[in-house]
């Protein structure tokens, strides 16, 4: 029963997700949503207790974002996105 | 998955029963054709009998703001597209608490067609549906 | 007459809209408009003045059982007096655009 939520930026699309998300899903942050590795990693840090976090390999590259603060988070490329939304029975996008 | 003594059709019989799709609207109402494009799925959904509901998050709480009139703009009245909800079997607008004290809005402001969700309300509802479309 | 139509024959402009051309947009469709007809025409047009936008047939049929009891508020009888697709052809006679949530 558990969902795959995306996350395309941060601001208002990361905090309907954290009101939304359920203890066994999973976050997996795209495109400007990788950015929350710097601007909200606390919240982050928080969140990895419940949920799974994934972030998008090809835009943490591009944006030459780090995992500054060493979460517990898995780099995945599109193939994983893709096992991702196979392994979930739902697909939420938060944009 | 839970090992239990039903029998497999029974259990296929009851998920297509319960097959639901709430669409989630968190885009305020003049900003884009997010929110009139939200309104659509959910009449075009509930036009084929399936249950739908709506759930307005985010900025999207201003479009149920009431006495809206965009009529000085090139733009539907929204308004009269909620009012019209019920006659396509939606009986209820489900609203993020949290996203109305976010923007000081009281719940009298909205047009009372809607439904608190308060607390873990959100997250709860939306485990228990099929299918979530975001707009 | 000529009317201005889009692609899909509903006219373009809903103030435009007559008896004249609900005759003719009827006739084109191989309808004989009678008074239940325009009964029913009436409150699709109000519908549209009261929610902004043409409905399918669910919320239509519930609409006009409200406002004219369970008789005439069924399926059955919205697809006698506009036959095969009853919500486009009378939002079409209607002078209304095609309705957004129909396919």
């Amino acid at each position: 029963m558990a969902t795959l939520h995306t996350v395309n930026k941060n601001g208002q699309p990361l905090e309907l997700c954290l009101r939304a998300v359920n203890k066994g899903d999973s976050l997996l942050l795209i495109e400007d949503g990788v950015y929350a590795l710097f601007e909200t990693a606390d919240i982050l840090a928080e969140l990895i207790r419940d949920v799974s976090v994934y972030v998008l390999e090809a835009d943490v590259m591009a944006r030459g974002v780090t995992n500054r603060d060493e979460l517990d988070i898995e780099l995945v490329d599109y193939a994983g996105f893709v096992s991702l939304t196979e392994k979930n029975e739902k697909v939420l996008s938060w944009f | 998955m839970l090992q239990q003594a039903e029998p497999q059709e029974s259990e296929s019989q009851k998920s297509v029963n319960q097959t639901s799709l709430c669409v989630v609207s968190s885009q305020s109402p003049y900003r884009g054709q997010s929110a009139r494009e939200a309104l659509d799925a959910a009449l075009v959904s509930a036009s084929y009998d399936l249950p739908t509901s709506l759930l307005l998050m985010g900025d999207g709480v201003y479009q149920l703001v009431d006495h809206q009139d965009p009529s000085q703009l090139p733009r539907k009245n929204l308004l009269a597209m909620f009012k019209s909800l019920e006659l396509y079997g939606i009986e209820t607008v489900y609203v993020d608490s949290e996203s109305l004290d976010e923007r000081g809005l009281e719940p009298e402001q909205l047009l009372p067609v809607y439904t608190l969700l308060e607390g873990d309300g959100v997250a709860t509802f939306l485990a228990t549906q099929k299918k979530v479309l975001n707009f | 007459m000529d009317l201005n139509l889009d692609k899909d024959g509903y006219l373009l402009d809903t103030a435009e809209w007559s008896r004249e051309i609900a005759d003719q947009l009827a006739n084109d469709s191989g309808v004989q408009l009678t008074d239940d007809h325009w009964q029913v025409l009436e409150l699709l047009r109000n519908f549209y003045q009261e929610f902004e936008h043409a409905p399918s047939q669910r919320p239509f049929v519930k609409y006009i059982a409200n406002h004219l009891g369970k008789e005439k508020g069924s399926s059955m009888y919205l697809m006698k007096l506009f036959p095969e697709s009853p919500a486009k052809l009378a939002a079409r006679i209607a002078g209304l655009p095609r309705p957004t949530n129909c396919f």
